[in-house]
């Protein structure tokens, strides 16, 4: 048989199929694990995730249910990768600390820009979200990397409640406007 | 109306809502085309930023771990049938409930001294056990009228847990049961003398588990303040609830609790 889609094997791990698991594991171990681990800045907090989010899958049941109306299974799958590890980052409480100190660290980055490696190019995230204004960058380290909520980030950044939907939007889609012009890997 | 609901698209998004919260803006993302407008364009716009994260190298034997865990927790879930998630350990479970009770009666806590205010729910306990008396039997009525529905069903019913609802200062007595079922199970609440309810109020139940309360079930009084409410849980939302408080609520739905504790109870 040639390469199953995921639907197809989401329906073998439905029916509690081991190595229908096993085949998607492989498949979106690095994807999962490399944003859960951006988002847990731990590499066990980040095998947490992964480890909760195959449960979920294998049991089916609640967030590990997938429908088709729920859009890509590849995009389902980040998402519920993406609550696993704001459950977990609320579990283990860690510390609010600021974007600009948990994530400006630019550890082996050249100061180029111009100097695009290899290893810059996949980090294109990071390089958009540096350059949007300091308010935006909050937002967005808030709301998607810390999964507070509304009322939180409304006293957190104190502004009214109102407020925080609309810049949180703002935020993601000047985002997107950079990764766009970026030529990145545009899909769909 | 609808206002309150379509303030909730962050929070869905963020997976921020309780179980009842969830279904609940579900059922109205149905009817919402802005909401589901939006709920779309974030993600959209969320959805593929993962694709531009740099990539990080599983650790070694991950593979190994995470499936084997996966079918460790399915043997596990044989013998459990409580929801839980075997890697996170929940340690502590003090009476975080009652820092909770605590903030939302708050005025009251404040104008009370904590020792004064003891003395209090005491004295009004005490005065509450006769009441309480005809509370149970109108409760075992209730209950077994819980069973005959059930065992049409071939199923049955075992009260678990039955508390006394002690008031917080305001008049009200009440009795909490919580009933064992074959699948999920079912809370049961019966108060009397409580204070009247003016306009939109309602008198809404909270579980709380650790901090965080979740609305089961509501009601409003008839003129002699008594009331009663049942509500079913569902297996997947079974959680070790700590305690139980009945609130005021100035309007019905109220997702998380704005009125005074009147009633409360640890279980």
């Amino acid at each position: 048989m040639s390469k199953p889609t995921d639907y197809e094997l989401y329906e073998q791990i439905r029916n509690q199929d081991k190595a229908a698991l096993e085949t998607l594991y492989n498949r979106y171990e690095k994807l999962l694990y490399s944003f859960a681990y951006r988002m847990m800045k731990d590499q066990q907090a980040a095998e947490e995730v992964m480890q909760d989010v195959f449960i979920k899958l294998w049991r089916g049941k609640g967030a590990g249910h997938y429908v088709k109306e729920r859009g890509k299974f590849s995009s389902w799958l980040l998402t519920i990768t993406r609550n696993a590890s704001i459950d977990l980052i609320r579990k283990k409480k860690v510390q609010e600390v600021e974007w600009d100190q948990r994530d400006s660290v630019h550890e082996e980055m050249p100061g180029v820009e111009e100097v695009v490696t290899d290893k810059e190019e996949r980090d294109q995230l990071r390089n958009a979200i540096d350059t949007l204004p300091d308010e935006q960058q909050r937002m967005i380290c808030l709301f998607y990397f810390q999964g507070l909520s509304q009322r939180e980030i409304a006293e957190k950044c104190d502004i009214p409640l109102g407020t925080v939907k609309g810049r949180v939007r703002l935020a993601l889609k000047k985002l997107r406007e950079h990764l766009d012009e970026k030529g990145g890997t545009t899909d769909e | 109306m609808n206002d309150k609901q379509c303030e909730n698209v962050l929070d869905y998004l963020n997976d921020q809502l309780t179980d009842r919260e969830k279904k609940e803006f579900e059922q109205h993302l149905r009817e919402c085309p802005d909401c589901q407008e939006e709920v779309q364009e974030l993600e959209n716009l969320m959805g593929d930023l993962p694709a531009y994260m740099k990539e990080a190298a599983p650790p070694a034997g991950m593979r190994e771990r995470v499936l084997d865990g996966v079918f460790k927790d399915e043997e596990e879930q044989t013998y459990e049938t409580e929801d839980r998630q075997p890697t996170m350990i929940s340690p502590e479970k003090p009476n975080k409930w009652k820092v909770w009770a605590g903030a939302l009666a708050a005025g009251l806590l404040l104008s009370v001294g904590g020792n004064i205010f003891a003395g209090l729910q005491l004295q009004e306990l005490s005065t509450q056990n006769e009441d309480l008396e005809s509370n149970l039997s109108d409760l075992q009525v209730a209950l077994s009228e819980l069973e005959d529905r059930e065992s049409e069903n071939g199923d049955t019913v075992t009260p678990t847990e039955r508390t006394q609802l002690a008031s917080t200062g305001e008049a009200g007595s009440g009795v909490a049961t919580l009933v064992d079922r074959s699948i999920g199970s079912e809370l049961l609440v019966q108060v009397e003398e409580l204070s009247e309810l003016e306009g939109d109020q309602v008198y809404q139940v909270w579980l709380i588990e650790g901090e965080n309360p979740e609305p089961a079930g509501a009601f409003t009084t008839d003129g002699e303040g008594n009331g009663a409410v049942t509500f079913r849980i569902d297996e997947e939302n079974q959680k070790s609830w700590d305690a139980i408080a009945i609130t005021k609520e100035p309007q019905p739905n109220n997702q998380l609790p704005e009125g005074e504790v009147v009633l409360q109870a640890e279980l």
